[in-house]
């Protein structure tokens, strides 16, 4: 997977446009299922998407070959995913609405067609966005992309005694709030 | 909270110290309890996860490539602006002092300018317009005529029996104009004349 991503950055560099379009399709559904966890929300999860692609676009020149693409994504997809959580904080700070209700409107334009799959993300969305964001962070990375401490830690650039940690009282809490939802 | 859902949390999470793993592992092999404890814990984790993303409208995934490739188009188109923007100014200035320093006034004008004053300071007008604007002497309607010589010779077609004249005297005479002239002739002139005209048209069509 490594050699292949590398052979389509290459290409890429060269001026093979199409290379991008085979990375974008490779990647596009990990990048948005991250923001979008990240984020609890369609339109969010939408921007960072469509951010993170331009700037593997711009950046992909400065690309090193030391890790993998998939990590190297990932690094855009988490500092742009808790950017967008800062801008969002800043704005509710600003403005009228109760920041608490933020993630309670349903989202018109959601992608999710099926109303078993829809409830259950609604569930987990709900909870996610009520632990901190480094604590929500690592459980998607451990729970819904199934990374190893080693892999969060090469992206987040944390020790991997600060994940488990993290990851500890991310699963605690969770556990708490959806046992009480149900 | 049950009472070791912490330590299989811990468990789990793999923050247990090697020692403490053992422990918790031996107990887990003894008690059924700890056993159906640490299922309840991994069922619930596993309600959360999704095994496979959720399924997704695909419209939107097949959109996206489209609407970044828009982005960046106009952001290159916004990056040029900017660029010509920031550097119009520079580019300016650039060829100002390139005109300056370099440019032909250096060279040329100071001739012009020797010139004019030697006029001005020595050289009586009727001088000037004798020695200086002796083109302005000639008729301006001649030098039109001249320039426009070539439109006027029309070429007459062979065969075709009217003196050169009526067509000098067509052009150059506002009363002897097409109709005036055309209205002398008869006829059988007029069906002739268009005869040949039409003849000689023809022919030279074919050539």
């Amino acid at each position: 997977m490594q050699d292949n991503d590398f052979e389509l950055i290459k290409k890429f560099l060269e001026g093979d446009e199409v290379a991008f379009n085979l990375i974008v399709r490779k990647y596009q559904k990990k990048i948005y299922w991250h923001a979008r966890q990240m984020l609890g929300n369609h339109l969010d999860a939408d921007e960072v998407t469509q951010e993170v692609l331009i700037v593997l676009y711009k950046k992909l020149k400065d690309f090193n070959f030391q890790s993998s693409l998939y990590t190297w994504i990932y690094k855009i997809v988490s500092t742009r995913s808790l950017n967008q959580i800062r801008k969002k904080k800043v704005k509710n700070f600003f403005s009228m609405d109760d920041s608490e209700n933020q993630f309670e409107a349903e989202d018109p334009k959601d992608i999710v067609a099926d109303i078993v799959n829809r409830e259950k993300l609604d569930l987990v969305n709900k909870a996610l966005q009520k632990i901190p964001p480094k604590q929500r962070e690592i459980f998607i990375m451990r729970n819904y992309e199934q990374q190893s401490y080693e892999e969060i830690s090469k992206i987040t650039g944390k020790s991997i005694g600060g994940l488990k940690a993290n990851y500890f009282h991310a699963l605690k809490k969770i556990l708490e709030l959806t046992n009480e939802k149900k | 909270m049950k009472k070791n859902e912490e330590r299989i949390l811990k468990y789990l999470s793999d923050l247990m110290s090697d020692s403490e793993r053992n422990q918790f592992e031996k107990e887990l092999a003894l008690s059924e309890d700890l056993k159906n404890e640490l299922n309840d814990v991994n069922s619930g984790i596993n309600s959360l996860r999704f095994t496979e993303p959720p399924e997704a409208d695909e419209r939107y995934f097949a959109g996206i490539l489209p609407r970044v490739r828009e982005k960046l188009a106009k952001e290159k188109k916004r990056a040029f602006r900017k660029y010509a923007f920031y550097f119009a100014p520079s580019a300016a200035a650039i060829l100002i002092f390139s005109l300056i320093l370099f440019g032909p006034e250096n060279e040329i004008v100071p001739q012009y300018r020797e010139l004019a004053m030697e006029v001005i300071n020595n050289i009586s007008d009727k001088e000037v317009s004798e020695n200086y604007f002796t083109q302005l002497e000639s008729n301006p309607a001649d030098i039109y005529f001249q320039k426009n010589s070539d439109e006027l010779n029309l070429e007459i077609p062979d065969g075709l029996e009217i003196k050169n004249d009526s067509y000098i005297r067509l052009l150059d005479s506002p009363a002897a104009n097409e109709y005036s002239t055309l209205s002398r002739l008869s006829d059988s002139d007029l069906e002739i004349v268009y005869e040949k005209l039409s003849s000689a048209t023809s022919q030279k069509v074919l050539k």
